[in-house]
């Protein structure tokens, strides 16, 4: 008997593909953990109220989006020479600056919404708290956590909160099982398709997220192997949807139809699984859990954005406190406490979908014709 | 900038020249102050000599019977024999003899136990090795008793703590590399490593930190450790020390470099993981149930330290909703006459374990025992009785510093308390949200850290290929890897089955 344990790798270059490897998961599972802690805010955003039971319908129907993005990004990324940016490769380095901006913007967005859930759950589970304090903590202890080498260290946190996480959030979901009811599940439909059809379009803009950090990696190592194994960038997807469905089914198998559609806060329908469960320790087990994993994702969401502008400007260095600064920028939103200014954040939150698309779309092209136009060279000579 | 004017040992040479070299050693060596700096004169075949030793570092025997009596009844040499090499070759029957003209070489070597032989028209000085020191012999590790496993420790001498590895390692791979650390009084160190395991650019990198250690005295291991560690300012200890020879040799087979220091009784082995400050030293030479049984038991108490007062600060002072009815109902009756709220509470107790702990560290052995009762018993049972402090607060704390106890480390024991009280003043200011805010915080931070530039939570995040032996310790003929943070030559320690005659026929 061998065992399992034993190493095929006997030389540097080995052990170095090796650990690229490693990080490339752990990376899809910061991914993952980002696009699930997405799915999650648009559940209690949008769909427990406007789509209700057949919300895990809408989910499946992103799929075909998940997979168009995923051959689009494996076109740009094996477009790319290596060492080269797929970005600046397909639309050359001027252009890509821009495309930078625009994806950066897509990511603080992301960070808004993350930060909005994150202050509404704190104002469910401790009433009466300072939304100005919370934001406040949030970006200075983030800041002072992730200032040294947050590249690395987000997918090492990713791999090592996802099991704390995911026991959290297990262990809740089977002390609630035993609480809920198949009747639940009707009307199997909810509102119609079209409800359904719009709730997928709501979920474009939450899976979609996770696209850039597998497209535009921030190494070359890491973008050579995506283009060579592109399962690694689909799993982390077909991950978290998975998990969306678990999670969305264990919601309407807990709440009846009327139970989703009444106006709660966003707070409680965050923390709906729990509250509707009389067990004492499932609900801080689920507390734990939610603030972990939207700290993870909103500290990705902003380290990602810091990285994308400082890619746009050119910057070879990292400027060190450009993600403090998008994190201290975070705050107005959840402390103005304007219902217009999270009105807009909810109403453009579906459009991260198509803006997302549109954005990949148009690299795709640049990078067909650029394709075209060199092959057409080559035929020259 | 202050110029640093001050040389304990200063530059010069040994010239041959009898009464210059004489009175340069004795200028050099404060002969005329230090009453124990012993220079000897005496006639060698007609010329005039000295001996400069220290009384006491060195084995007065030893210079009697082979320095003294072969110098003084050395028979004439043939004529034209170099000095040196007639008194080195002929009549000195020392293991150890070597030529040095630098004064610094000599006043070092003096000072660490040799004797150093100067002779008129003799160019340079012989050092004879002739130490003969008091040291404390061998004894059991008192920080890191084991059940199973050698009884072994290592000392204060730094050539036993060698011989101890060396015993266990009897192989000519095992490179022992003799170093200095200090600029004004130089401390010897050996590098130890496997050659052909550890990697050349993790030895290259230990040497360069060593050697760009600017410091005048290095005064122990745990003063060497923080001049070279990666990251100063982390809770977490990225070197593991080791007071047992048998986990030393098991740090080199795992391709780690191992730091031995003059006057230290520790070993100091990096890269190190996360892993390897978790791991007891006799985890191995227990069966495998049993090893896994207590890693187990080890990781409750060490989450239970972490982890308990925070949740109960939370859950008592900003989430009662959390509780069943029965324990919020012990908790409001429980706090029902104390003056101090719940968190001060916390707090208070918390520093006052670590008060008891610390006097404990400190009193003689005697006073133990008297230590304990009155921190442990007394105080304990008089704050309830005053009702200074709720019972369920001692409660906790008694159960989160028994858990603190069973990390095998102290090092980390140390940054567990720490932790546990930043995790306590979060859940104090902000319940569960301050909690998981200084959680995320501590688990980023400890994320970082690297040991010699590899992540000290390797090989769980990131992940890395590692024998089943992190949590659970898994049966020893499936651990046939070596630790992958030390990026070792050689990753699998066993090729084919382990338990080959298992596949036999008898």
């Amino acid at each position: 008997m061998t065992g399992k344990t034993v190493s095929s790798v006997s030389t540097m270059d080995g052990l170095r593909a090796q650990r690229w490897q490693a990080l490339g998961r752990d990376q899809s599972a910061l991914a993952a953990m980002s696009v699930f802690a997405q799915l999650w805010i648009s559940f209690a955003l949008y769909l427990y109220g406007h789509v209700s039971t057949p919300g895990a319908f809408s989910l499946l129907l992103t799929l075909p989006y998940l997979l168009l993005i995923w051959f689009m990004g494996r076109f740009l990324a094996r477009g790319a020479k290596q060492g080269e940016d797929a970005v600046a490769s397909a639309v050359g380095n001027k252009a890509a600056k821009a495309f930078y901006f625009l994806f950066s913007l897509l990511h603080f967005m992301d960070a808004q919404l993350t930060l909005y859930a994150f202050c509404a759950v704190a104002g469910d589970v401790m009433p009466g708290h300072s939304a100005l304090s919370t934001t406040l903590a949030v970006a200075l202890l983030c800041f002072a956590a992730l200032d040294r080498d947050p590249e690395n260290v987000l997918p090492r946190l990713a791999r090592l909160l996802k099991w704390a996480v995911g026991a959290l959030l297990l262990y809740c979901a089977l002390i609630a099982l035993p609480y809920g009811k198949t009747a639940h599940f009707f009307p199997l439909l909810g509102f119609g398709p079209s409800t359904i059809g719009k709730g997928a379009f709501w979920l474009c803009g939450a899976v979609s997220g996770g696209v850039w950090p597998l497209i535009l990696p921030q190494s070359g190592e890491i973008q050579r192997l995506m283009a060579q194994k592109p399962r690694i960038c689909l799993k982390p997807w077909l991950i978290s949807v998975g998990a969306g469905l678990a999670m969305y089914g264990l919601s309407v198998w807990l709440l009846p139809v009327y139970a989703m559609a009444r106006p709660q806060s966003l707070g409680w329908r965050m923390l709906a699984v729990t509250h509707m469960t009389p067990s004492v320790p499932a609900w801080s087990m689920e507390v734990m859990g939610l603030f972990l994993l939207l700290l993870l994702s909103l500290a990705h969401s902003v380290f990602l954005s810091a990285k994308l502008i400082e890619r746009g400007a050119g910057k070879k260095k990292r400027i060190r406190f450009l993600p403090l600064l998008l994190l201290l920028l975070l705050c107005p939103a959840s402390i103005l406490k304007l219902p217009s200014i999270n009105l807009f954040l909810v109403s453009a939150a579906p459009l991260r979908g198509v803006a997302a698309l549109g954005l990949l779309a148009a690299l795709c092209l640049c990078s067909l014709m650029k394709r075209k136009k060199e092959s057409a060279a080559e035929d020259r000579v | 900038m202050e110029k640093d004017t001050w040389a304990p040992q200063p530059s010069g040479v040994i010239t041959g020249a009898y009464r210059q070299d004489a009175a340069l050693l004795q200028r050099a060596a404060h002969a005329q102050d230090s009453e124990d700096v012993v220079l000897r004169e005496f006639e060698v075949l007609g010329h005039p000599a000295a001996l400069l030793y220290v009384d006491g570092l060195t084995d007065s025997q030893a210079v009697q019977r082979f320095l003294l009596e072969p110098l003084l009844h050395a028979a004439v040499p043939a004529p034209e024999t170099p000095l040196d090499s007639y008194l080195a070759q002929t009549v000195l029957p020392l293991a150890s003899l070597s030529p040095t003209a630098q004064l610094s070489s000599v006043l070092s070597r003096v000072f660490s136990g040799d004797a150093a032989l100067i002779v008129d028209t003799m160019p340079g000085a012989l050092i004879a090795d002739a130490k003969g020191f008091v040291k404390r012999g061998l004894s059991d590790p008192d920080n890191e008793s084991v059940i199973a496993g050698p009884h072994e420790g290592f000392t204060e001498s730094l050539r036993d703590n060698t011989v101890l590895i060396r015993r266990l390692l009897r192989t000519p791979a095992l490179i022992c590399e003799a170093m200095t650390v200090g600029d004004k009084v130089p401390a010897r160190l050996c590098l130890m490593y496997l050659n052909g395991i550890a990697r050349k650019e993790n030895v290259e990198e230990m040497r360069r930190r060593i050697r760009g250690c600017r410091v005048d005295y290095v005064s122990s291991m745990g003063m060497l450790e923080q001049l070279i560690e990666d990251r100063p300012a982390s809770l977490l200890p990225q070197a593991a020390s080791t007071e047992r020879p048998d986990r030393a040799v098991s740090f080199l087979n795992e391709g780690q470099i191992v730091v031995l220091l003059e006057n230290a009784p520790q070993a100091l082995a990096m890269p190190a993981g996360i892993l390897h400050l978790f791991h007891a030293p006799d985890d191995t030479a227990m069966r495998w149930q049993y090893g896994t049984f207590l890693r187990l038991l080890r990781l409750t108490g060490m989450l239970i330290s972490l982890l308990l007062p925070a949740v109960f600060i939370s859950l008592t002072v900003f989430h009662p909703e959390g509780m069943s009815l029965s324990l919020l109902t012990s908790v409001v009756e429980s706090q029902a006459k104390v003056p101090l709220t719940l968190f001060p509470s916390m707090l208070i107790m918390l520093l006052i374990f670590s008060l008891i702990n610390e006097a404990g560290a400190r009193v003689p052995g005697v006073l133990g025992a008297s230590l304990s009762i009155v921190g442990g018993l007394i105080l304990g049972q008089a704050v309830v009785e005053a009702e200074l402090f709720s019972p369920l607060v001692l409660i906790v704390v008694a159960l989160s510093g028994l858990g603190s106890y069973a990390a095998p480390s102290f090092s980390l024991t140390l940054s567990l308390r720490i932790a546990q009280l930043l995790l306590v003043i979060g859940a104090g200011f902000g319940g569960y949200l301050g909690f998981a805010l200084v959680l995320f915080c501590l688990l980023a931070r400890s994320a970082g850290v690297t040991s010699l530039n590899q992540p000290i939570l390797s090989p769980l995040a990131p992940k890395r290929p590692a024998n089943p032996d992190a949590a659970l310790r898994l049966p020893v003929w499936r651990q046939r890897l070596r630790g992958a943070i030390a990026n070792p030559f050689h990753m699998n320690r066993a090729f084919g089955p382990m338990r080959a005659w298992d596949k036999e026929k008898p």
